[in-house]
């Protein structure tokens, strides 16, 4: 008989399939792993602590940072958390525009995901595609507030500004040019039977576990719950477009690659939706003061964001600053699953399936 | 409130240790006495209450109060839990082996606040380096490197 | 043979899928086969690097100098303002669109005069407007954003001050460029709307005649307003500048009685304009009306005003919760009641009068019974001795139309021994009569909304009898308006051609209170010395009392001069600044920008300190090049920071430096 050993394998934290700084011990048997234990904060920089010495307008540019590549998601969560504290009221249009960038702002950061997902099983074309059509994107994005990342668009009682005269006809161009295009990567990542050797059947995760496990957002439904925040309690006015929420059937990588696809799809209805029934009007509310002074109180005010419940925690104690800012970041969650789901997997998967989680770090350290 | 049934049920159960009870439309909000978190948070998952969102604290300087945020799918309900902890004993149960997500969360909240739970099966700090002094969230943290910014309104 | 062919295929199942998703794509035309081939514009709202469009010097931008000065141009140029989303927000809220920015420049330099002229150019009567204005300008104030507006009505009133003190009558520079011209104008009524067209009028050269039915001029501001409020010497400076154009005013003739409008015509008055203002009170059919001790709003303020010994009781009530009905009762408080109750029908929130005013008159004791009509007068032997009224449970209807419903039942009785009528006014137009202009059935005038012509060529109306109930500036505003149709009308000119609407309040926003308490002091603004209830209430000594010269520069220097893309040292940038990136001092007396220095290197783009600049001289400009120079460069001051015609003034070195 031989006599095997267990061997331990360091990943990360710069690796370029970790997506961002992470850290993984894992445990092989041969190439099977036993156990994974995952190591964050590298990218921690006490975003919550540093927002108790800001004043709540300067906190907008800084909930940028977490989530980098959905920053208005971030937008929209802390607004709306502040909003409901101080009970502003945001003007129609203003919600709109929220609404169709946000959404522009999901399909930008789907393409990363899917895109990176593909890569990580060797599928080189559809990452190289799916930055190509985000690109046009952040475009659309760059046009309406200036910046191509960091956003900082959002502010209480509605936008920083109104959108340019051009922006509905580009938007509306960008619909009829991306619509096909999903069709082409459905064809040429899902349906790609390597890429479905690779992910099905692979990293499943069980409704038990991401329940329990907090999970949220495409790897939730990827394991059939049906639940989303847009649909469950509309912020917002989301409750006024018509979008379907795909649900997964098995919980593997696939079906959660699939989720994303399919969601980028629904966006894409809701911004057609949402620029064939923009109103006009002001696009910020009157009378927000300079310096918001919510009174004291607490709120919590999840929204779906790209990855799910992203929330702001915020308590007040009636001053200029939030006396407790915590952000309940859906990243965080789904990443912890990450020693279930590993578990008894092939050394290869794990790229995978961590893909598939679509973690970014700047949310999960803060 | 939708489901008066469960609260109720809660309420029969658990009278004694809820030391305030509040409910807006689907929203509750309970606040109990630390000792009987692990009890409670058994039932609730029982009727329910499957899905963990986030546990953090509120350091409040003479206390600390830790907010648990559950949901329940089946009955379209969200509750929030709050656990009082005197500065002085700033212990409490986990409840990771209740729900598998409070792992992470009560690791964080043990790094930033210094919270200690016990029965936790890995409490290690998470997000600052394991030779970190202090506790940065604290109200009471000081560091020297910290630059203190102007007071400008 | 099958079978082996199928095992053949089995095994090769994956490469013959391929195979065919291949040749699909092969015989389909590609979709994912466009590149870009041109590099894209930037967008123009880009958030590249900061940069200073330039800093506030002498002669800051004044709306009415870059106009033209003239009526007619400077509407137009208002709304191109607007519409370009540059136009300070109190000019537009201000009904005649006053140059508030423009004032308060002048007054922190300390060009008092040149102020004056400015302000008198759409505002004619400075003086009494800086006292009784309403200001919704203030409102608006930008400032008030921050902390608290800037207090425009006081400056006006500072200025005002400044100008009687050198006792010039008339604006010599105006009276040399006046062009004559022969065609004669008859005014009715010298009211501020009156006075208003006759100044724009005078200064083209019109012969401009005032006719007043008083023995004074100044309409229902010397009629009217309290003494307490306006002294009359005020108004008479301000109204005899007018005449120092070369208007003439001839009061005591009633138009209708001692001339007709044919008369005037006759007399080869070109063009006529009727403003008569609102000058019968109006009174309310119910019981009791004609006792004695029943008295009239308009009859007794103007008797009150003109020191004739009027006849009151001790215990007076007012019905009315206007501002006139306000100011009769404080009045009656003067000369010799020692109670006086308020009757209105509005619930306090909804009283017509304006707040500060509800304030002081509670100050000075007066009662407020709100939601209450009347129902009857009580008499006892010919004399009232009380009002009894019922409640009103509603004042408005749901289309927000004064339309009143009552609580018949429950009723109360107010006790008193005077009733002062103060609902309201209406217009005297017996003048018409014997002539084409025609009124409609609620003997209103009819006339047109944008011309002011009424149904007669060459007749024209503003102020009161057009807007209906409104206020001092509102009337001078429609004053403007009507001469602008007159000099068309005079010179055989088109009266539509080009004509804009007032601008509408509703464009702009009021601010929220700001919460004052972690402000610094030397943010807030004065506060103007009052008098005292003791010193006040039993004669008509004005009751608040005007700035000093230091108190109304230092308030002057606190405007923010809004979009004049000149920075003015406000600091609001810095402060709003997450990083802390941006320092910038004023010279200690406050006049110029001492210090502008911005940190390239800490700032991360976020945009909010040139969204926070009023001025609109700190913009994110589409460069990003400069974050590859030399390091000490993205530390830049107030020299580098300026911007030439041709770009930065950084960029001609631009061939010395290298890449870092
Ligand atoms: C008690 C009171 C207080 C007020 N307080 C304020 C205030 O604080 N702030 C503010 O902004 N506004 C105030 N107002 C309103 C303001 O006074 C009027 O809006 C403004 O005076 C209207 O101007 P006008 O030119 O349209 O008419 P008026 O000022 O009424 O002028 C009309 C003139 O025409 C004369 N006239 C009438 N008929 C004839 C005729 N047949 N022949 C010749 N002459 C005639 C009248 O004698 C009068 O002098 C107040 C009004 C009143 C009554
Ligand atoms: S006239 Fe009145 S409203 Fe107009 S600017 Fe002056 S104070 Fe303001």
């Amino acid at each position: 008989m031989i006599r095997t050993e267990e061997l331990q394998l360091n990943m990360g934290p710069q690796h370029p399939s970790t997506h961002g700084v992470l850290r993984i011990v894992l445990r092989l048997d041969g190439e099977v792993i036993v156990e994974a234990i995952p190591h964050i904060g590298y990218l921690h920089r006490g975003i919550e602590k540093i927002a108790e010495n800001r004043t709540y307008t300067q906190v907008i540019p800084l909930t940028d940072r977490l989530d980098y590549v959905s920053s208005m998601m971030n937008n929209f969560a802390y607004v709306l958390a502040v909003e409901e504290l101080m009970g502003i009221e945001v003007p129609e249009r203003a919600s709109f525009i929220r609404i169709i960038m946000a959404e522009l702002q999901r399909i930008a950061s789907h393409l990363i995901a899917f895109g990176t997902g593909g890569l990580d099983a060797g599928a080189m074309t559809v990452f190289l595609y799916c930055f190509r059509e985000r690109e046009r994107i952040l475009e659309l994005f760059e046009m309406v507030c200036g910046a191509r990342l960091t956003y900082n668009y959002f502010r209480f009682g509605g936008v920083s500004q109104d959108f340019p005269k051009e922006f509905a006809e580009s938007a509306r161009n960008f619909i009829k040019y991306m619509r096909p295009k999903l069709d082409e990567y459905e064809d040429l990542l899902l349906n790609n039977y390597i890429f479905q050797k690779r992910t099905k059947g692979v990293g499943v995760l069980k409704k038990k576990d991401a329940l329990s496990y907090g999970a949220s957002g495409p790897v939730l439904r990827g394991s059939g719950i049906k639940r989303d925040i847009r649909k469950e309690k509309p912020y917002s006015l989301y409750d006024r477009f018509d979008f379907e929420i795909p649900v997964g059937k098995n919980g593997d990588t696939w079906d959660r690659t699939w989720v994303r696809l399919e969601e980028m799809r629904q966006s894409l209805n809701i911004v057609e939706q949402a620029l064939d029934g923009l109103p006009s009007g002001k696009v910020k509310a009157w009378g927000v003061p300079r310096m918001i002074k919510p009174p004291p109180g607490e709120v919590y005010r999840p929204i779906e964001s790209t990855r799910g419940e992203l929330g702001f925690y915020i308590v007040s104690d009636g001053s200029a600053r939030p006396y407790r800012m915590k952000v309940r970041s859906p990243a965080f969650s789904n990443l912890s699953l990450i020693p279930v789901v590993i578990k008894g997997h092939q050394i290869a998967d794990v790229v995978v399936i961590l893909g598939s989680l679509d973690p970014v770090f700047g949310e999960v350290d803060r | 409130m939708k489901n008066p049934q469960f609260i109720k049920e809660i309420k029969k159960k658990f009278g004694k240790v809820i030391l305030d009870f509040k409910s807006y439309n689907d929203e509750i909000i309970l606040t109990i006495d630390k000792t009987s978190l692990l009890p409670l948070a058994k039932e609730l998952k029982k009727i329910g209450f499957e899905y963990f969102s986030f546990v953090t604290a509120v350091d409040y300087q003479e206390r600390i109060i830790l907010v648990y945020r559950l949901s329940s799918f089946k009955d379209k309900v969200n509750l929030i839990l709050k656990a009082i902890l005197p500065l002085s004993d700033l212990k409490i149960d986990s409840v990771s082996s209740i729900w598998g997500g409070a792992n992470w969360h009560e690791r964080e909240v043990f790094d930033l606040f210094g919270v200690v739970f016990d029965h936790h099966p890995d409490l290690r700090r998470i997000l600052l380096p394991e030779n970190w002094s202090g506790h940065p969230l604290r109200k009471d943290y000081r560091d020297e490197d910290v630059v203190k910014r102007k007071e400008y309104f | 043979m099958l079978k082996k062919f199928w095992k053949f295929f089995e095994a090769f199942q994956s490469i013959f899928i391929g195979m065919g998703i291949t040749f699909k794509y092969l015989t389909s035309k590609a979709v994912t086969f466009q590149y870009p081939d041109q590099k894209r514009p930037i967008s123009l709202r880009w958030r590249g690097l900061l940069a200073l469009k330039g800093f506030m010097g002498e002669t800051p931008h004044q709306l009415l100098r870059e106009s033209g000065a003239e009526p007619q141009t400077y509407k137009a140029y208002v709304h191109k303002r607007l519409k370009e989303d540059t136009l300070p927000h109190c000019t537009g809220a201000c009904p005649a669109n006053v140059d508030v920015s423009g004032q308060n420049a002048l007054v922190a330099e300390g060009k008092y005069l040149e102020a004056f002229e400015i302000v008198q150019e759409r505002n004619i009567l400075p003086g009494v407007l800086g006292r009784i204005c309403h200001h919704p300008c203030e409102g608006r104030c930008r400032r008030g954003y921050y902390d608290e507006p800037v207090s425009i009505k006081f400056l006006h009133r500072f200025i005002a001050e400044e100008a009687r003190k050198t006792r010039r009558k008339n604006n010599p520079k105006l009276k040399r460029e006046l062009k004559k011209r022969e065609e004669k104008v008859a005014i009715i009524g010298s009211g501020p709307s009156g006075l208003a067209a006759a100044f724009d009028l005078a200064k083209e050269g019109y012969q401009v005649t005032i006719f007043e039915k008083q023995k004074f001029p100044g309409g229902m501001l010397a009629i009217g307003v309290p003494l307490y409020r306006l002294p009359r010497d005020v108004l008479l400076f301000d109204i005899e500048r007018v005449k120092g154009l070369g208007v003439e005013i001839r009061t005591g003739v009633e138009v209708g009685k001692d001339l007709t409008i044919k008369d005037l015509k006759k007399q080869g008055f070109k063009a006529i304009l009727i403003a008569v203002g609102l000058q019968v009170s109006r009174s309310l059919p119910i019981p009791g009306i004609d006792l004695d001790g029943v008295l009239l709003a308009v009859p007794f303020l103007k008797a009150v005003n003109s020191g004739e010994k009027v006849k009151i009781g001790k215990d007076v009530i007012v019905i009315g919760g206007g501002n006139v009905a306000v100011d009769v009762a404080r009045c009656a408080r003067r000369v010799g009641a020692e109670k006086v109750k308020m009757v209105c029908l509005e619930a306090r929130h909804e009283m017509p009068a304006f707040p500060w005013e509800i304030e002081e008159s509670l100050e000075e004791g007066i009662e407020i019974h709100c939601s209450w009509g009347p129902k009857q007068i009580l008499g006892k032997d010919g004399r009232v001795v009380g009002l009894e009224v019922k409640e009103c449970t509603a004042v408005f209807d749901a289309q927000g139309r004064f339309a009143p419903t009552f609580c018949e039942e429950h009723t109360k009785v107010v006790e008193g021994d005077t009733v002062i009528l103060a609902i309201g006014q209406a217009s005297d137009l017996s003048l018409v009569e014997g002539t084409e202009i025609k009124l409609n059935e609620r003997r209103q005038l009819i006339f047109d909304k944008v011309t002011l012509e009424t149904t007669e060529t060459g007749v024209f109306a503003c102020g009161e009898v057009t807007t209906g109930p409104s206020t001092a500036i509102g009337s001078i505003a429609t004053g403007h308006e009507a001469a602008i149709s007159i000099s068309r009308f005079l010179r055989g000119e088109d009266l539509r051609k080009g004509r804009l609407p007032a601008i509408n309040l509703e464009e702009f926003e009021e601010y929220p209170q700001v919460d004052l308490e972690d402000i610094e002091e030397e943010r807030l603004r004065p506060r103007p010395v009052k008098l005292s209830v003791e010193e006040r209430i039993d004669n008509f000594k004005e009751i608040e009392l005007g700035f000093k010269e230091k108190v109304a520069v230092k308030e002057a220097l606190r405007c923010l001069r809004c979009y004049s893309e000149k920075c003015v040292g406000c600091t609001f940038c810095a402060r709003t600044c997450p990083d802390f990136c941006i320092e910038v001092e004023r010279t200690r007396d406050g006049k110029r920008v001492a210090k502008y220095q911005i940190e390239m290197g800490k700032c991360m783009f976020c945009g909010l300190c040139s969204e926070q600049c009023p001025t609109r001289s700190l913009v994110m400009t589409p460069q990003h090049e400069l974050a590859f120079y030399q390091k000490e460069l993205l530390e830049y001051d107030k020299e580098k920071l300026l911007r030439s015609e041709k770009g930065y003034a950084f960029k001609e070195k631009e061939k010395e430096r290298k890449y870092a």
